[in-house]
């Protein structure tokens, strides 16, 4: 499932995903696979990602609806 | 001890030695991030159960005398394909190349001229009438194509990795 809490807050913040992925210390793909949802990252990515965008893990990584 | 003995043994030393200096020396940024790490070891799972698959098959047909190689030949035509499938594998999830551009580069040359390299060898043997196929089995040759079709498999494929990677890179 596509992860587009984490591509809107990106987009927000007007950062590309090479920007993010420097700042969190991953590859562009990486960052490029949680947003397709390809891949489901470890609690210490997702808060460093969390840190870098200044959201919490519910705003990012919560989904409401499960 | 003979020549024939102590030349390989200084090669092998000089090689290790070398090796050991450029990974103490190498640059940091190299790592691979968690996703990669995780690709990488489903690519070295996969290569090591094709090779112990390989294996069980040529121990198979030896021991129902179906001869194809030398065993030399079995042996090493198994590690170069699982090595390559492992590189392969890698290129194919985003888990071989670094962030490091002039690596990548330096990859992607290597892979060519091996693949070159191969192909040159065996078109020499070739041309000096030598066969891939002899008395009911493979020659050496057969592992100068396969190596170098191989290598230019992947220098072809890290070609189109990087060009894909670089029409998706999103501003």
């Amino acid at each position: 499932m596509k992860n587009l809490k984490l591509k809107s807050a990106r987009a927000a913040l007007d950062l590309s995903q090479q920007q993010l992925a420097d700042k969190v210390g991953v590859s562009r793909q990486t960052i490029n696979a949680i947003e397709k949802g390809d891949y489901n990252p470890t609690i210490k990515l997702c808060i460093a990602i969390c840190r870098t965008l200044g959201k919490s893990l519910d705003d990012l990584f919560w989904d409401g609806e499960q | 001890m003979s020549g024939n003995v102590l030349i390989p043994i200084i090669i092998v030393v000089v090689l290790i030695l070398f090796v050991a200096i450029a990974r103490f020396f190498r640059n940091k940024t190299a790592n691979y991030d968690e996703r990669q790490l995780l690709a990488r070891n489903a690519a070295y799972k996969s290569s090591f159960f094709f090779l112990l698959i390989y294996c069980s098959a040529c121990g198979l047909l030896h021991i129902f005398e179906v001869r194809w190689a030398d065993t030399a030949i079995q042996m090493f035509l198994g590690v170069i394909i699982s090595f390559l499938l492992f590189i392969a594998l890698c290129i194919m999830k985003d888990a071989y190349f670094s962030n490091s551009t002039k690596r990548n580069v330096y990859s992607i040359i290597f892979f060519f001229w091996f693949g070159i390299n191969g192909l040159g060898h065996l078109l020499l043997y070739i041309i000096r009438g030598e066969a891939l196929w002899q008395n009911g089995e493979l020659t050496e040759n057969f592992i100068y194509l396969v190596s170098s079709v191989c290598f230019l498999a992947l220098g072809i494929l890290s070609v189109i990795k990087i060009v894909l990677e670089k029409r998706g890179a999103e501003k």
